[in-house]
């Protein structure tokens, strides 16, 4: 052990110098993230300091990445001539030192930065140090993919080549192999969450493997085999998460959607219009944005982004207000589902209507408000294809199982004119977002990714749900989980004639930037509609 | 017993024999040169020797432990210097040797200062500002400062200037003067392994041609010259221990390879009788250059 400590020592007075950086990229990200929470800042700066901690996040990733290869290489194994290998030391001994000296030099910053928080800015752990385990999480994810790979090269340049030649592996292995599968990437049958956990074990396990093979052994090629199995194992996880799916209407929608492609490329700016309608006067602060967009209805959804910037008075300079919108009802979706089963649509023109929050501070919600002239502004809209999920009956205890998750239905309630079905909801959502925290939804569901809708196969026709849904949201590291309430409003003929048995509640996907087909980045004009024009189902 | 037993040793690399049933024994004591050209097998060898690759077939042992068992305990007795020896270059030549000493029980810090002076070498100069004559000093002092009981040094000589060359073979030559080790020295520069070695042993192709002391070798290879005053050598029938025949004119030179006085001079007049023969000692690189070139195809235009 004392040789072992001996070459520690030598590592860190060698790299001694990542220490200070190390814990100046953490301490900086954790005081950034601190003050998203806890300081009173525009929503400009909210979101600029929110952006810049994830970037410090990656850094962090990267940093330590390459640190960690340049510990394993100081005193290389992947073959003979190292200076180590002259030493009265075992292989044993070696991977030891180098695992301590990639935990301290690694690891011990994030301790060191908490210290520097509390000491010099009175920042106890409990406030700063929550986002610690993801920050640690991520790290050993990366040093030990560092360290596999760092063993089976001699330089970083190796190892950067070793990555793009991985990479591209999976990049044509995707391009060539999926194809020839005839894989659909809508259901899947188990969750992705559940594969995201087993990619992880593979991870580890494999990285693990080729470490203990390339320090224990003198055999690299069979180094090289683990790290080819365990991509070819890789690969597989993540392609069998989606197989074929029978439900009909994918039959339906498939065809549809080519025939989307060349509508879409007929869209321009000119087709979207936003107009400012009250929903409420008087009672409610929050104002609705009407945005139409023409022959975008078939299995496509539109939604916006969730800031609308620069918002002038016509003929005035640009004034800097922000405002958070959120989706509050739009048919796109309903139009969407109805595609994806068949059934007629009524009308070409998909109508999106959006929330202006009510928070807003008050000089910008009087500007929203169009007390006075129209005002002008940009709106960032996605126009999506519809991504359905699967589908399941209204009874409790069914389930929808898809790319990223589960939701099962807890209980359904039915009055003859609202169905109220509670839904719980667990899946994976790939992000950098730290810790754990929870939130209301308006919708039952985060909007930017799942949607559910209520079909009546019998009737055919298609509900969204009513604003009345709610939901809660917890989210903790990387996971999701939503409880809902979400309640459809029956027409005054379904009411009649509806039994439970009828209906099925589909799950949509949408709202995931990657997924757009077409962004749009439009001027708008916003004028005050004095009448309210409310949609049917609105009407609770 | 000896210091390294080396029987029947072959290592492949995919479809090439590096070594092939190699069989070599390094007596205690002395100095041994192993050489031979560029790509013989001395490096592969060399790491068998100290368990760095394995060995396809054969065993080979060193100070009496097999070496694929070599660990710690025996590399601890065994001082390793190679060419193009990775050296960790951020250290400065105090750095390296404070690194160093507590891997070896045996460390004398005595003659590690002894060795300093002699080496004459820069103590809080970084390893990347010396100059590669320097670092291979610091790394044959690196090995000599725990008294190794076999010291291992694979091509020292590799793109070294002559200067340094000599200073570095007296260097070695001094050094053995502070303890009774056994240098184990490979190089394909056989001149300056013919100040140093007490043995030899040749490797042509990853096998052994040769393996005994320096003396007997010099006393055995004579470069013969014989004029036959006027008529035509016959050089059919010739002894197989006769290399390199060449003939110009009437005159005949080979290299007897099993020379011995008395037994020799009969040989010569039974094939070359009433003839004048000339024997002259030969040095250890003419030796080598015959072996080796004996040992490869006879060139276009010349019989032996």
């Amino acid at each position: 052990m004392r040789l072992t400590w001996h070459i520690v020592g030598k590592d860190m007075r060698r790299f001694w110098i990542a220490i200070p950086l190390l814990v100046g990229l953490i301490g900086v990200k954790l005081c950034l993230l601190d003050g998203v929470f806890h300081l009173e800042i525009s929503r400009d700066m909210e979101g600029s300091m929110w952006r810049y901690q994830i970037l410090l996040m990656d850094a962090v990733l990267i940093f330590s990445f390459f640190v960690t290869v340049a510990i394993v290489q100081e005193d290389p194994v992947s073959e003979p001539g190292a200076f180590w290998q002259n030493l009265p030391i075992t292989r044993r001994q070696l991977l030891g030192a180098k695992l301590l000296s990639v935990t301290l030099i690694c690891g011990l910053p994030a301790v060191l930065a908490l210290a520097v928080g509390w000491l010099a800015f009175g920042l106890p752990a409990n406030r700063i140090g929550w986002p610690l385990a993801v920050i640690s999480e991520a790290q050993f994810a990366s040093c030990l993919a560092a360290f596999a790979f760092g063993g089976l090269t001699k330089n970083v340049a190796h190892v950067v080549f070793w990555i793009i030649g991985v990479v591209l592996a999976f990049f044509i292995s995707h391009l060539t192999i999926e194809p020839l599968l005839n894989l659909r990437s809508l259901v899947s049958p188990g969750t992705h969450f559940t594969h995201i956990l087993l990619l992880n074990f593979l991870w580890v396990i494999g990285c693990l493997a080729i470490i203990l093979n390339q320090y224990l052994t003198q055999l690299r090629s069979r180094s090289i085999v683990l790290l080819i199995a365990g991509m070819l194992l890789a690969f597989y996880v993540a392609e069998t998460e989606r197989t074929r799916f029978s439900v009909d209407f994918l039959s339906v929608l498939q065809p549809a959607q080519h025939e989307l492609d060349e509508k879409i490329a007929l869209l321009s700016a000119d087709v979207v219009r936003a107009e400012l309608v009250k929903q409420k006067p008087g009672s409610d602060a929050t104002e609705m944005l009407r945005v139409s967009v023409q022959d975008a209805n078939q299995g496509l959804i539109v939604s916006p982004n969730n800031y609308v910037g620069q918002w002038t008075q016509s003929g005035t300079a640009p004034l800097p207000v922000s405002a958070k919108i959120y989706r509050v009802r739009d048919r796109s979706l309903k139009r969407a589902v109805e595609q994806a089963f068949g059934f007629p649509s009524s009308t070409k023109t998909n109508s999106l209507i959006f929330g202006a929050e009510s928070t807003i501070p008050g000089e910008d919600a009087e500007l929203l408000g169009g007390k006075s002239a129209p005002y002008q502004g940009q709106i960032d809209l996605n126009v999506q294809r519809a991504v359905i999920d699967g589908q399941m009956g209204l009874a409790k205890g069914a389930s929808i199982r898809s790319d990223f998750g589960e939701a099962r239905i807890k209980d359904v309630f039915f009055d003859k004119s609202i169905i109220q079905v509670d839904v719980e909801s667990e899946f994976a959502a790939p992000t950098h977002d730290p810790g754990w925290f929870d939130s209301i939804v308006a919708l039952g569901a985060p909007r930017s990714h799942l949607e559910g809708a209520l079909v009546n196969t019998k009737t055919r026709t298609v509900l969204t749900p009513a604003r009345t849904s709610t939901g809660i949201s917890v989210y903790a590291y990387g996971i999701f989980l939503v409880h809902a309430k979400l309640q459809f409003v029956l027409s005054q003929a379904e009411d009649q004639s509806s039994s439970l048995a009828d209906w099925v509640i589909v799950e949509v996907r949408m709202g995931e930037n990657h997924r757009s087909i077409k962004t749009f980045k439009e001027d708008v004009f916003l004028k005050v509609v004095p009448a309210i024009e409310r949609d049917a189902a609105w009407t609770e | 017993m000896n210091a390294i037993e080396i029987h029947n040793l072959t290592r492949r690399f995919g479809r090439t024999d590096a070594v092939v049933d190699l069989s070599l024994s390094v007596p205690t004591g002395g100095i041994f040169a192993l050489l031979g050209p560029n790509g013989a097998g001395k490096t592969t060898t060399i790491k068998i020797l100290m368990n760095l690759i394995s060995p396809t077939s054969g065993r080979a042992s060193v100070l009496g432990v097999d070496s694929t068992r070599i660990g710690p305990k025996e590399r601890a007795q065994i001082g390793y210097v190679a060419e193009n020896q990775d050296l960790p270059l951020w250290m400065s030549v105090r750095q390296l040797l404070d690194y160093c000493r507590p891997f070896y029980p045996s460390w004398d810090r005595d003659l590690e200062r002894a060795l300093l002076v002699q080496f004459d070498l820069p103590e809080d100069r970084k390893l990347k500002n010396l100059s590669r004559g320097m670092l291979m000093k610091v790394a044959l002092m690196s090995a000599l400062s725990y008294r190794p009981k076999l010291l291992v040094l694979d091509e020292p000589f590799s793109g070294l200037d002559p200067l340094v060359r000599d200073e570095f073979v007296q260097g070695i030559l001094e050094a053995s003067e502070f303890g009774n080790w056994t240098v184990f020295i490979s190089s394909h520069d056989i001149e300056e392994v013919e100040r140093l070695a007490d043995h030899v042993g040749v490797i042509d192709g990853g096998r052994t041609k040769l393996n005994e002391s320096a003396e007997s070798l010099l006393m055995r290879f004579r470069r013969i010259e014989v004029n036959l005053q006027g008529r035509t050598p016959l050089l059919e029938k010739m002894p197989a221990e006769w290399l390199a025949i060449d003939r110009v004119g009437t005159r005949v030179m080979f290299v007897d390879s099993r020379y011995s006085e008395g037994t020799a001079e009969a040989l010569f007049q039974r094939h070359f009788p009433d003839a004048v023969v000339t024997s002259l000692p030969m040095t250890l690189r003419e030796i080598s250059l015959t072996i080796f070139r004996s040992g490869r195809k006879t060139p276009k235009g010349i019989t032996l």
